[in-house]
């Protein structure tokens, strides 16, 4: 009996574990109860699809909120990413340099979200939600709010090919988010960002480079929004000033559901990973049920609020416990 | 005079410590009672149990004769017993009136803050204190000496009959200090208030107080009458200890080379200090709280700003304008505020040991390097008898002393050449004080220079090769520890000029 | 005693007028040097009706700026605004169309937001998690459920009353503008005179010793993010009265103007206690005024999101250094010795 209790309780606090077991839940309850509209083809390439830009812009998020900041700017990085690289390709550049230089400008954002943060001592959600509206701005300002569209083949061939049956915008971002997955567990560097988030100030006392770190958190996540942009524009053939809305909060709920807190110093690229896809699927839901594609606001609002309150709990019975 | 307040054998347990036993403690009609002890002696407990923000596990309080239960700071209030905390809390965008007579504003019938009467009200409570500052201006406006009157003046107002300061002083000027003494004397003898004064500055304690209770680790001392209260006895009752804690455990060492020479260090909180650290010896750094040592040493490891001054290591000029530079150069700070400013307390063992020499542990292409962290945890732990040995455990869950070895560990696997400890023994029982002693005069045998900062002069003098004397920011000398016995520091501690 | 009251009388007038503060001095001189350039460009921009037209584009930044701005001084902040303001307009556009009265429709609305306030605080000490995070989260929920009811259509074709009512002018202004007018003047009062607004300060700069001494902290949090919901409500109400329709997506990007404008006027966004109503007024006149010196000057008004980042960075940046100076150039410090 007692052994039961343990392996139950080592399952509800292996965090990993519960995600995988929710995802399988959803996933079940909705092959059977909508069977016909669930299991097809194309719902599962549309998941996979939104599922991958998501993910990029959470490996980003995701190490923003282990050096304890947060990044609201990621959303607009990647509509100005699709810009650019639209714009670039349209001139006839190579698909390589559009990419190195679209992700470039995306790290540059990063940069100075960092600078802000660190030098200028801003909080994280006022200098990324200025930064935010700055770009969102300046790209309608670019495009004048038209869609840059007719793109060469080869750019859209980017995202649209397949590799052994898997789509490679697929295999792009699970690859890279496994990547990402395994140097935050193995990188010295890494370890030290996860020292910062827990106490910036004994880690500044320590010795630990903070301000270098913390603006290099910002600049990764500035990197993997500008790839996510680029991306989405070769997707769906063209550069938009409106992608991207409300992406930062859908990365912020999926980080915080695999195991990131607000406050820094946890997080793990692998609970992301199926925090992206409990994230892409309870939308789903909302769509098969409702009907709508909009619900996925909505969704990604509440889910932020449902998993808040689960670390909430999870808290107050850690300290119950007596630790 | 009759006895207005009387605490019974009050105690307090935090999490299983006891902190106060068995204190007895009174406060006459219109007397300025001083309450005097070192960091941790339970005068800060005492206070916040008399004006109800913490509840005593036992013991009772008797007003008037009448016992009496505080639930909380209002029921306080409520007795009449008014409390101004360290820190303020004066509102800077309200004006002094509203900051005097917050939640008791005169209002008219449209609900809204009748200015002039507010202001009226006002003037007539600062009239009472004797000081004329217009009741309508920013409380912000003002300096930090003016606006701990207004605080003063706000809990007065509520017409109570004891007043409680906790550290009145300790951010105010020389000149601020003279005023607020004149005031609170003043106000006792027209209102006949009580007033309970809590300082670690001894000199305004013998000037202000008509009694003097004594507090040690908990247990009161003793009480002094104004004519019989002297600084030096108090000094005595206050830092008096168990003989064998004052085993003696000084070197025989020959010193080596200078490594660390500080000239002329200037910076917020202390001036003008000067010293110099060898090979193989122990230097303490003597000063009760506000003596400017923490805020010296953060200084000089780079954390605060030098506003000038000159460090050599090892004879070549240094300048650190972070602790990251401190660290890559040698030198390492312990912090006395380890839960904050050193302990990564939900990460574990292994992790807050390398905190500060992560750069040693990559393999490739900056892989962790976790066997050789391990093997670095492992070596502290043994070497510095952690418990429980377990390296993967998180800090938080080890008691304060284990902490505090932690924290050492931390520091020593930078391999630093100067080691500032600041209060290395603070919250630790007595068992793991003998531990970090032994190590740390360990660390000096085998070469380290050793800065240690202190409040407990009996540690410092069983340990440090030299002292030097801090005292309200200024250096006021430095002994060569050859029978050195606490009176000697103390008497240089407080010696004028 | 004599001269001492009137020397202090003296220093009460220098300190009225050190009580603007730096922040206010640069925002007025800016806006007179915007005025100055843009005259030489466009000389109609002198006219009234031409400022007029400029705070008309910023009647909602402006009724939600007053609630910000408390908000703000308690040391917090409100996204959901950007959700609340859309979402009281869908409602009230249904309302309207399903032929309730145009006045308890008001009434039903204002209801419903207010109590998206008491939600948005109840979730904040709940969660324990900075009210940025609660408030996004909810901003969120709130844009998604706008374009879910709506089906992301616009509402339109409103009945004739309302349509009436909304071209009503008093005094030869509209009702919008009034209501902003109202507002800005009951905030004004209250924030200066009426003792439960003061408390904001209190709880702001230090809400433990608000909590001693007797203030019920939670409780008056509740009353911040709640007048913060019920100000979203009545501009979701007023954006039906100005563009005689609703849609979700109304209030895109609203929330940081608002901020900016609230910023601007000096509020701190570092630590709490620190800000007045004058304060985000000048900061909505100089706003208002930089979007509308975009559109006489011919440039593009999509400039209008980038302006605002920058000049929510550059307020934020500025402000901690104008306090800075306020605290260095302030005469009572110094004088402070012959005062006692």
């Amino acid at each position: 009996m007692r052994e039961k209790n343990k392996l139950y309780k080592q399952i509800i606090e292996n965090r990993l574990t519960t995600l995988i077991i929710i995802s399988i839940i959803i996933i079940l309850m909705l092959s059977i109860l909508k069977p016909g509209t669930f299991l097809n083809y194309s719902n599962f390439s549309g998941i996979f699809t939104t599922m991958s830009f998501d993910l990029l812009l959470s490996c980003g998020m995701t190490i923003v909120l282990i050096v304890g900041g947060v990044d609201l700017s990621v959303g607009a990085v990647v509509a100005l990413a699709s810009i650019i690289s639209a714009v670039l390709t349209k001139r006839g550049m190579g698909v390589f340099f559009t990419i190195i230089i679209t992700i470039l400008v995306g790290a540059i954002v990063g940069i100075i979200n960092g600078i802000l943060v660190t030098k200028f001592k801003l909080a994280p959600f006022v200098a990324t939600l200025g930064i935010q509206s700055i770009i969102r701005g300046f790209c309608y300002v670019t495009t004048s709010g038209y869609l840059i569209s007719g793109l060469s083949p080869a750019f859209t061939n980017l995202s649209r090919a397949t590799i052994v049956f898997i789509p490679s915008l697929v295999l792009i971002s699970v690859i890279l988010s496994i990547i990402v997955g395994i140097l935050l567990k193995k990188m010295n560097l890494f370890k030290q960002m996860y020292m910062i988030g827990t106490s910036p100030k004994s880690a500044e006392m320590s010795g630990i480079p903070a301000d270098k770190l913390k603006v290099f958190a910002y600049m990764l996540s500035g990197f993997f929004a500008g790839l996510s942009g680029v991306l989405i524009a070769s997707r769906y053939g063209m550069g938009a000033a409106t992608y991207g809305i409300g992406f930062e909060s859908r990365a912020i709920a999926a980080s915080v559901i695999g195991g990131a807190v607000m406050s820094g110093g946890e997080g793990d690229m692998f609970g992301t990973m199926f925090g992206v896809l409990i994230v892409a699927v309870v939308n789903n839901a909302f769509i098969q049920f409702g009907g709508q594609a909009e619900w996925q606001y909505a969704v990604s609002g509440i889910m932020l609020l449902i998993t808040l309150y689960a670390d909430r709990v999870k808290l107050s019975a850690m300290r119950r416990r007596g630790h | 005079m009759a006895e207005i307040l009387i605490c019974e054998k009050i105690c307090k347990s935090f999490s299983g410590i006891e902190v106060l036993h068995d204190v007895d403690f009174s406060v006459k009609e219109g007397e300025i009672h001083a309450l005097v002890g070192e960091n941790g002696a339970g005068k800060s407990t005492l206070m916040n149990i008399i004006s109800g923000v913490i509840k005593p596990t036992s013991g009772k309080i008797y007003k008037h004769g009448k016992e009496i239960v505080l639930e909380n700071p209002l029921d306080a209030f409520k007795e009449k017993i008014g409390i101004v905390h360290q820190e303020l809390s004066i509102a800077d965008n309200l004006t002094v009136a509203e900051n005097i007579l917050i939640g008791r504003e005169p209002i008219n019938k449209l609900g809204f803050i009748d200015r002039k009467e507010l202001n009226i009200q006002a003037e007539e409570c600062l009239n009472i204190m004797g000081i004329s500052i217009d009741p309508r201006i920013k409380a912000g406006s003002l300096s930090v000496g003016l606006q701990q009157v207004i605080e003063i003046t706000k809990v007065i107002s509520k017409n109570i009959e004891i007043l409680i300061l906790d550290e009145p002083t300790s951010s105010l000027s020389e000149k601020e200090i003279q005023n607020l003494i004149q005031l609170l004397k003043r106000i006792k003898e027209e209102r006949n208030l009580s007033i309970i004064f809590i300082s670690h500055k001894l000199n305004e304690v013998e000037i202000l107080a008509d009694r003097t209770t004594v507090l040690r680790d908990g247990y009161v001392i003793g009480t002094l009458k104004r004519e019989e209260t002297t600084i030096p006895k108090v000094i005595n009752m206050m830092i008096g200890r168990d003989l064998d804690y004052h085993k003696s455990m000084l070197s025989k060492n020959d010193f080596g080379n200078v490594i660390l020479k500080a000239d002329r260090l200037f910076g917020k909180g202390f001036s003008d200090i000067s010293f110099e650290v060898r090979e193989k010896e122990i230097l303490g750094v003597f000063g009760l709280i506000g003596a400017g040592r923490t805020e010296m040493a953060c200084a000089l490891f780079g954390y605060d700003k030098l506003n000038s001054g000159e460090i050599m290591l090892k004879g070549n000029n240094l300048v650190i304008d972070n602790p990251k530079k401190a660290v890559e150069n040698g030198i390492c700070y312990v912090t006395e505020n380890r839960k904050e400013l050193g302990l990564f307390l939900t990460k574990s063992l292994k992790y807050n040991t390398i905190a500060s020499s992560f750069e040693e542990f990559n393999k490739f292409l900056g892989v962790m390097n976790e066997k050789k962290a391990d093997i670095v945890a492992e070596k502290y732990v043994k070497e510095l008898q952690i418990d429980p040995p377990n390296i993967n455990q998180n800090v938080f869950e080890y008691s304060g002393g284990n902490q505090q070895k932690i924290l050492i560990s931390k520091s020593l696997a930078a391999h630093p050449d100067v080691l500032i400890v600041d209060e290395p023994t603070r919250g630790v029982d007595v068992g793991a004080k003998e531990m970090i002693h032994s190590i740390l005069r360990e660390l000096a045998n085998n070469g380290m220079a050793i800065i240690m900062i202190s409040s407990e002069l009996p540690e410092l003098l069983k340990l440090s090769d030299r002292v030097m004397i801090m005292h309200e920011g200024i250096q006021k000398g430095t002994l060569k520890n050859d029978n050195l016995t606490e009176e000697d520091v103390m008497s240089l501690a407080y010696a004028e000029g | 005693m004599r001269s001492k009251q009137e020397n202090n009388k003296k220093l009460f007038l220098l300190n009225k007028l050190k009580s603007l503060d730096v922040q206010n001095y640069v925002l007025i001189v800016l806006m007179i040097l915007l005025i100055v350039s843009i005259s030489f460009v466009n000389p109609k921009f002198l006219r009234l009706r031409s400022f007029e037209a400029m705070i008309n584009n910023y009647t909602l930044e402006g009724i939600m700026a007053l609630g910000m701005t408390l908000v703000i001084i308690s040391g917090g902040i409100d996204l959901s605004i950007a959700g609340i303001m859309p979402f009281s307009a869908i409602i009230y556009a249904y309302l309207i169309k399903a032929e309730i009265n145009i006045y308890i429709s008001m009434l039903i609305v204002l209801i419903i937001a207010l109590f998206l306030g008491f939600i948005n605080n109840f979730l904040r000490s709940l969660l324990k998690v900075h009210p940025f995070v609660v408030t996004l989260a909810m901003q969120l929920t709130l844009k998604g459920l706008n374009l879910v009811i709506t089906d992301s259509q616009v509402i339109t074709d409103f009945p004739e009353n309302f349509t009436k009512l909304s071209n009503v002018k008093i005094l030869g202004l509209s009702i919008p503008i009034l209501v902003l007018i109202v507002l800005v003047i009951f905030y004004g009062v209250m924030l200066s005179q009426n003792r439960y607004f003061r408390y904001v300060y209190f709880v702001g700069s230090n809400p433990r010793a608000a909590e001693l001494s007797g203030i019920n902290t939670r409780r008056y949090f509740r009353f911040i993010y709640m007048q913060s919901g019920l100000l979203a409500g009545i501009a979701g109400i007023i954006a039906c009265f100005i563009f005689n329709s609703a849609h979700a997506s109304y209030g895109t990007g609203i929330e940081t103007r608002v901020i900016t404008i609230v910023a601007a006027g000096g509020a701190s966004m570092i630590r709490g206690g620190i800000g007045n109503i004058r304060g985000t007024v000048l900061g909505l006149i100089f706003i208002s005024m930089v979007y509308s010196s975009f559109i006489m000057s011919g440039i593009s008004t999509y400039y209008q999101d980038v302006v605002t980042g920058l000049l929510l960075i550059l307020a934020v940046v500025f402000s901690e250094k104008f306090r800075e100076i306020n605290i260095k150039t302030n005469i009572f410090k110094k004088r402070e010795e012959e005062n006692v």
